[in-house]
């Protein structure tokens, strides 16, 4: 049954621009704070050993865009229509490859399992860029009418694709073999078996050649942060991808057209409903608020909904210690004991920066030096951090330790995002009265400890005493000071 | 077909020649004199080095000048020019002629650098040429300077007769718990020989690799009897045996001072591992002193370690918290004789007395020609590369009463050095220091000709500017003769999948 060509623009412009809005807001409005903690734990440079680094790796190249892409996270409503944009190019590459009739809808199932892959905040761009870049692969050498030509690149980008996108780059290999199975030309079916099968050995031959483990070439090369986790919605959609183009054209019916689109629709948003973590969508706005400093939103945030998570509780004392009005208020709130005010230190990224933004605002440097260099090594794909290097820059700059804030503040110049800062905050390095004067590293630097000591989790107020020592107008020492003997007592 | 081939050859051959052109800059034609030597980065004015060296790039500081020249003379009259932007990077070949035509002499620099597009010119300075070799290659762990909590690491080697550095093993091959993290560490050497060594693993798929005459394998060096499995290693250099010490350590941190972390043991001891029986004789376990860092002299003939002296009655006891008494832990060097026959160990000796001079030394290594002892040396504690006064000392073996030589060359003011190691000729010292920046540790050597110790220079990269941008530091080097050859492929099979 041929498509109607006008009929069919129109449905691919309006299901495209439903599914991209559908992502955007989702993403804009609901789930922002995912996409900042993506930011937030990567680091994208324009450096050639950077990218040579991640080049070299099997999947190296979906790496490096989705990496690329993801640092533009920084800004939520970009991010939203990066994601959005990549899942509408899913469905429509998938689209491409179903047969007409009332099946087309399946060729949204895809696009909507991805989205829901991308709803775990360790779900990785990389691996909605691999297949996202397998499925315009199988595109690109489709169209091309030379069969010639058209068999060697099947056979030449086998190999290069598992290089550049890692296993998911099976998925070219697979449409490749089903269009020559249904072109019923020997040629054409052989050399897609050889693609294929020579895409199922390139793992064994990436292990010979990095040693990485073998489970992870075949199943994820850093498609999630958690190397040891099996990307089961990406493999699904994957396979999703594939099934499409098997299922028969069908006459026209319009009422079974529609109601497989909308039955798609609907399994695809509950399975995006599942996979919605809004208890980590509400952690992850908090420190996304401590992260810009802003108290304001952060005290509002809360009398809107009060937080009962541990974080998101030292957040708003945090924030509250900033207006003032810790003291005052505190007891507005669900308190979480003296651990409410100051996590105990865990290795995770997450609690680690969480507990570095308090001590750095409090005054303990060191502390907060070490929480945020912790959160940094503790992430799992050894990346690094924007936000992590930033900080590590500010607290070197404010004990004085100049070169060392020089080296992180260098590596952020190679950077979009935080080049201006990081060549502004250059120009500070040994610059005391600069330093002295700066709103927020002056006070700090006048808020620091005279006496050292260890840190003790367990002697916080020995601690807080001591920075009202160093400096009495240390207010929030002191708010903290009250906060915990308040705490301490009230259980 | 043949004149592709042909014109593809010469298309590769220029291209080739042009990558590999070094850019060799006219002087410039006028300049103001400086009188000062120029503060080129890494500092190579006036330091000595071993005739096998790689090339010693350097820059001029890239936020104060925009171009640099740097002419080299050679004893015999031989000039050339390099300078790319405000960095000197000399190509190998070229480099190696020069020095092997300034061998026992020296090369003359002078550096002329662009400042707000004026040329200064500035004192020349000599690199001394040693006529003796270094080791080709050290091995290091690469690591980030952490806590607690650690990200990727590796133990590389590098070839420092050239830049080419390959990693003999990281944490990420064989990690099946990456929640957990593994860390691999204490590298180790039979005789700087590849064929005889070890490193081990914590954590995740936990043990020590060691290789024996070339054959892999993993021992669980843990036992009933000791307080862990063993630590940080020493070969007997001619017996299949390993010393080692065994610790508890722990860590606390500072909320002041810029060294930032105390690393100190609650318990540790000595122990030796036959390598042939897989047995773990103890060698000492005083209950209330610490004994760590085991050293064999050359001839094996002793065992060299550290131990601590016993502290004031009212600061002992398991009630006594550490932090009140970690600064007046200070550990003296010590020695016990070795027979390698019967594995008995002779009487205690005292060989440096650090804590009546309110020290603590650690790190002991004596030279290949047993007549000098290298160390590391604090005010307290075990661990001085965190510890910004931590420096390095030799003493001779060979006196009565012998007096530290003069190490100024070598130590820096006021950051860490440590962990020291001699060359296998006993000519050349290096160290890991955090001069740089106070954090980030680097390595450096010094020339040690007959008792005087020359100006230390650091490990030469071909690009200089890595020295500021590399975000790791340089832990544990070691010196060996030939690399190791076995494969990281290799390593990871005597792993759990």
């Amino acid at each position: 049954m041929n498509k109607t060509l006008s009929s069919t623009k129109v449905h691919g412009i309006v299901l495209s621009g439903f599914l991209f809005l559908a992502v955007l807001l989702f993403y804009g409005l609901y789930y922002p704070h995912h996409l900042h903690f993506q930011e937030q734990f990567q680091l994208f440079l324009f450096d050639g050993g950077y990218i040579t680094d991640i080049l070299v790796n099997p999947g190296g190249l979906a790496d490096l865009v989705g990496r690329f892409l993801t640092q533009f996270f920084l800004f939520a409503w970009v991010g939203a229509a990066i994601v959005a944009i990549l899942f509408v190019c899913i469905f429509l590459l998938c689209w491409r490859t179903a047969q007409a009739g009332w099946f087309q809808g399946l060729s949204l199932l895809p696009a909507m399992l991805v989205w829901a892959f991308f709803c775990d905040e360790n779900a990785l761009l990389v691996a909605i860029v691999a297949l996202l870049l397998a499925l315009a692969a199988d595109w690109g050498v489709s169209a091309i009418r030379s069969k010639r030509l058209r068999l060697t690149l099947r056979i030449i980008s086998a190999p290069l694709l598992y290089w550049m996108l890692g296993p998911v780059g099976i998925v070219c290999g697979g449409l490749g073999l089903i269009s020559a199975v249904r072109s019923r030309e020997k040629s054409e079916i052989w050399v897609a078996l050889v693609a294929v099968l020579v895409m199922a050995l390139m793992p064994l031959l990436a292990q010979s050649i990095t040693v990485l483990p073998l489970d992870g070439l075949y199943l994820s090369t850093h498609y999630h942060r958690y190397p040891e986790v099996f990307p089961q919605m990406l493999w699904l959609a994957a396979a999703c991808a594939l099934l499409v183009p098997l299922f028969p054209a069908t006459s026209s019916n319009r009422i079974l057209s529609t109601t497989i689109w909308v039955l798609m629709f609907i399994a695809g948003g509950w399975g995006v409903k599942m996979s919605y973590n809004r208890a980590s969508e509400e952690v992850m706005s908090y420190d996304f608020m401590v992260r810009f400093q802003q108290w304001n939103r952060i005290v509002e945030t809360a009398n809107q909904k009060k937080p009962n998570n541990a974080l998101s509780c030292a957040t708003l004392n945090l924030a509250l210690g900033m207006k003032g009005e810790l003291l005052d208020r505190m007891f507005d709130y669900h308190q979480n004991g003296v651990a409410g005010l100051l996590p105990d230190f865990q290795r995770d990224p997450v609690v680690a920066l969480f507990g570095s933004e308090i001590y750095y605002h409090l005054g303990l440097i060191n502390t907060a030096q070490r929480h945020v260099f912790e959160a940094q090594e503790a992430i799992l794909d050894f990346q690094k951090s924007g936000r992590c290097y930033k900080r590590l820059a500010e607290t070197n700059l404010i004990v004085g330790n100049y070169e060392v804030a020089r080296k992180y503040l260098l590596v952020l110049t190679k950077t979009i995002f935080y080049r201006a800062w990081a060549q502004e905050t250059l120009a500070l390095l040994y610059n005391e009265e600069a330093i002295d004067r700066h709103k927020e590293y002056g006070p700090l630097r006048a808020s620091l400890p005279t006496q050292d000591s260890f840190f003790d989790q367990r002697q916080m107020s020995r601690m807080l005493v001591g920075l009202l020592e160093a400096n009495a107008n240390n207010r929030l020492a002191f708010e903290y000071l009250q906060a915990g003997a308040l705490l301490t007592r009230s259980r | 077909m043949k004149l592709n081939i042909r014109l593809c050859s010469l298309a590769l051959s220029i291209a080739l020649l042009l990558v590999s052109c070094a850019h060799h800059p006219d002087v410039p034609a006028s300049s103001n004199a400086t009188n000062s030597l120029p503060a080129i980065f890494p500092d190579y004015c006036n330091v000595t080095v071993p005739y096998n060296i790689a090339p010693l790039n350097f820059m001029l500081p890239i936020d104060e000048y925009s171009e640099c020249v740097a002419r080299i003379t050679t004893p015999d009259g031989q000039q050339q020019t390099y300078g790319e932007g405000v960095k000197v990077q000399i190509p190998d070949d070229e480099w190696h002629n020069m020095l092997d035509a300034a061998k026992g002499k020296s090369l003359n620099v002078e550096v002329w650098g662009q400042k707000e597009d004026q040329w200064l010119s500035f004192s020349p300075f000599e690199i001394k040429v040693a006529e003796d070799a270094i080791d080709e290659y050290v091995s290091y762990r690469l690591i980030e300077p952490t806590y607690v909590a650690w990200n990727y690491m590796s133990i590389s080697q590098r070839n420092i007769t050239t830049f080419e550095e390959s990693e003999i093993f990281n944490n990420g091959l064989t990690c099946n718990d990456k929640e957990k993290g593994q860390c691999i560490n204490c590298h180790s050497y039979q005789n700087y020989k590849t064929d005889n060594m070890l490193f081990h693993v914590r954590l995740s798929n936990a043990g020590t690799v060691i290789v024996n005459d070339g054959k892999i394998s993993r021992k669980n060096l843990k036992r009933d009897y000791t307080i862990s499995s063993g630590v940080y290693p020493s070969w007997h250099p001619k017996a299949k045996l390993i010393a080692f010490s065994t610790n508890l350590t722990r860590q606390i941190f500072h909320t002041l001072n810029h060294d930032k972390i105390e690393v100190f043991d609650l318990a540790s001891d000595l122990i030796l591992y036959d390598i042939d029986k897989d047995s773990v004789i103890v060698v000492s376990e005083d209950p209330d002193l610490l004994e760590v860092y085991p050293s064999w002299s050359p001839d094996g003939q002793y065992l060299y370690y550290c131990k601590t002296i016993p502290l004031p009655e009212e600061m002992r006891g398991e009630d006594v918290d550490i932090r009140t008494t970690y600064s007046k832990i200070q550990y003296n060097l010590y020695r016990r004789s070795f027979d390698v026959n019967s594995y008995h160990f002779g009487d205690e000796e005292l060989v440096y007395d650090a804590a009546s001079a309110d020290r603590s030394a650690t790190l002991p290594r004596v030279s290949p020609d047993g007549r000098y002892l290298l160390f590391a040396r604090g005010q307290y504690g075990c661990f001085h590369i965190r510890h910004s006064d931590g420096d390095i000392v030799c003493m001779p073996l060979d006196e009565q009463s012998p007096t530290e030589l003069d190490l100024s060359n070598l130590n820096s003011e006021g950051f860490a050095d440590s962990y020291p190691t001699w060359s296998s000729n006993g000519r050349w010292i290096m160290c890991s220091s955090r001069r740089g920046d106070g954090n980030y540790s680097r390595l450096y050597f010094s020339y040690f000709n007959n008792g005087k110790v020359e100006k230390a220079f650091m490990l030469p990269q071909e690009d200089p500017e890595q020295n500021t941008y590399l975000l790791k530091c340089y832990n544990r080097p070691e010196f060996m003769i030939e690399p190791v050859t076995i494969s990281m492929g290799d390593f990871s099979k005597v792993f759990d999948k």
